[in-house]
């Protein structure tokens, strides 16, 4: 019988030759664009010219550099989102008046735009990180939150009533039922509030320009453009696609694989 | 019958169940039933579907409170669930789906502290599964194993708990004839060996004769008890069965009742 290692390595090696054949397909296309010549080769440059920009800036730790500003801002405003979230929920499950309360910020907060409050942002905490971070902050708690609340509050009765039969306290019930119960919930939050925290940051980082040192790979692509280095830009979206597949991939997609997955619980 | 037991296990005393639905009238499902249940004896309730037998389940359980009346375990009102009252539920999915097959019987020990160690806790899952005959799934998922099986894990976790009482609601109901007659006679076995309480809610007659000691029958809702009897089918040969002596006088007893309260 095959083991369930090699079965898990096999089909691994089948997903990474899919996104592989993807890829190779993707920029075969690409340069077949180039090649006939429909958009000026300064507005649309081969994907060899997109590489090789994409090393020089690397090379010389520009672009190293602001990707690093940009990842740790995302990581900032994650966390706290997260943390954010977490405690929003727990307040919501202690009482209903609570719960409605934390409904209603959702269903205020939720549909407005990151961007649409950086003028209030910039008013209240000026032109630096912190507004960058709250404006991240923003854009991934409400979804988080409103994946695991809605995760919350469909855990079966069944699972419940099993918790309150071996005796588990509130703490226990929320720990050992609803978080392992909901995790399918929290990760699809936590994917959607990744996404959405690149969004916020890149298009925060365009409006607010540099910050000295300091800034992301959104002031840098707003850069490239001025100076009408077109490889450049196309560059720093390589870098978001990669970052962007690869915390997919390896991150979320393990931790799928690891857990829910695992457990038959896939939606 | 039952009023002569000195000491009963479960004491039900006059309980009375309404709900109210949105509407705002009033539905009354059990309507003053009282019941004593026996240390050690295998009580199979029956009744025609929609008689409020799962509400006096959960009753019992704890889950629910009375409208009127009280409960008692040993004496001691009943006021919330409590794990002296183990549940096991009709459907396959009462596992919780994240945790291994041991995983899942180990969790109350934990919870509750029952074994010292870690180690303990590992061997009393070991019993209790090979008890049931699964002693080679402790490190499955509950998606990886059939129905029957779940419902031989979730007795299991039960029985490892210790409780005072199992309560079942019709837990083999999801079965196909053929596993649910193996499980019969499994439970059958267990509750001889352990000599464990159980109130064993059920719908179907043969399951009633084949495993009570006693047999009660709920009339239809607003549900009192029409019918209270003590198995007379002879069981000296082990699990009774549609052959034993007295089947099928006791068969017809239970099923006039029936027929006469889904009218």
């Amino acid at each position: 019988m095959e083991s369930i290692g090699n079965r898990f390595y096999r089909s691994l090696g089948k997903f990474f030759m899919n996104r592989l054949i993807f890829f190779i397909g993707f920029l075969v296309l690409w340069e077949a664009v180039y090649y006939l010549k429909f958009f000026p080769a300064m507005l649309f440059p081969s994907v060899q010219t997109i590489f090789i920009s994409l090393f020089d800036n690397m090379k010389n730790g520009e672009l190293l550099i602001r990707t690093y500003n940009s990842l740790v801002l995302i990581f900032y405003g994650m966390l706290i989102g997260v943390v954010i979230a977490a405690a929003l929920t727990a307040l919501a499950m202690s009482n209903n008046i609570c719960k409605s309360f934390v409904t209603s910020l959702i269903a205020v907060a939720h549909p407005l735009p990151g961007i649409a409050l950086l003028p209030l942002t910039i008013l209240w905490f000026g032109l630096g990180k912190g507004s960058i971070i709250f404006i991240i902050v923003h854009s991934v708690l409400w979804p988080i939150l409103l994946n695991t609340m809605s995760g919350f509050s469909s855990v079966t009765q069944l699972y419940k009533d099993f918790g309150m039969n071996i005796g588990l306290t509130k703490i226990g019930l929320i720990r050992g039922i609803y978080i392992p119960a909901t995790l399918p919930n929290i990760y699809a939050g936590l994917k959607i509030g990744w996404a959405r925290a690149w969004r916020a940051l890149i298009g925060a980082e365009m409006i607010f320009g540099a910050t000295g040192n300091s800034s992301g790979l959104g002031w840098f692509i707003y850069e490239k453009r001025a100076f009408l280095d077109v490889p450049a830009v196309f560059a720093s979206l390589v870098v978001i696609v990669v970052i962007g597949i690869t915390v997919e991939d390896l991150l979320f997609n393990q931790l799928e694989k690891n857990t829910t997955r695992k457990w038959g619980m896939e939606s | 019958m039952g009023y002569g037991i000195m000491n009963p296990i479960i004491d039900i005393k006059s309980v009375t169940k309404k709900y109210v639905n949105a509407e705002g009238s009033t539905l009354t499902v059990l309507d003053d039933i009282s019941l004593k249940v026996e240390p050690g004896s295998f009580l199979c309730v029956l009744g025609p579907s929609g008689c409020g037998k799962t509400t006096l389940l959960k009753l019992i359980g704890g889950f629910e409170p009375p409208t009127g009346g009280e409960l008692y375990i040993n004496n001691s009102l009943i006021t919330k669930p409590g794990i002296d009252r183990s549940m096991v539920f009709q459907t396959f999915d009462q596992l919780l789906p994240w945790k291994t097959v041991g995983g899942n019987i180990e969790y109350p020990l934990k919870v509750n502290k029952i074994g010292e160690s870690a180690i303990e806790r590992k061997e009393i899952v070991q019993k209790y599964l090979s008890l049931v005959g699964l002693e080679k799934f402790n490190n499955y998922y509950p998606h990886q194993i059939s129905g029957g099986m779940k419902q031989r894990v979730a007795i299991a976790r039960s029985l490892a708990q210790k409780p005072q009482v199992i309560l079942m609601d019709e837990p083999f109901a999801s079965l196909d004839a053929q596993t649910r007659n193996s499980l019969q006679e499994e439970l059958y076995k267990i509750w001889q060996q352990t000599s464990v309480t159980i109130i064993f809610i059920t719908h179907n007659i043969q399951e009633a004769i084949v495993l009570g000691s006693k047999i009660v029958v709920l009339s239809k809702s607003p549900s009192n008890i029409c019918l209270e009897i003590d198995n007379p089918v002879d069981s000296s040969l082990g699990i009774r069965f549609p052959g034993s002596k007295g089947y099928d006088e006791c068969w017809k007893l239970l099923h006039e009742q029936i027929v006469l309260q889904s009218k």
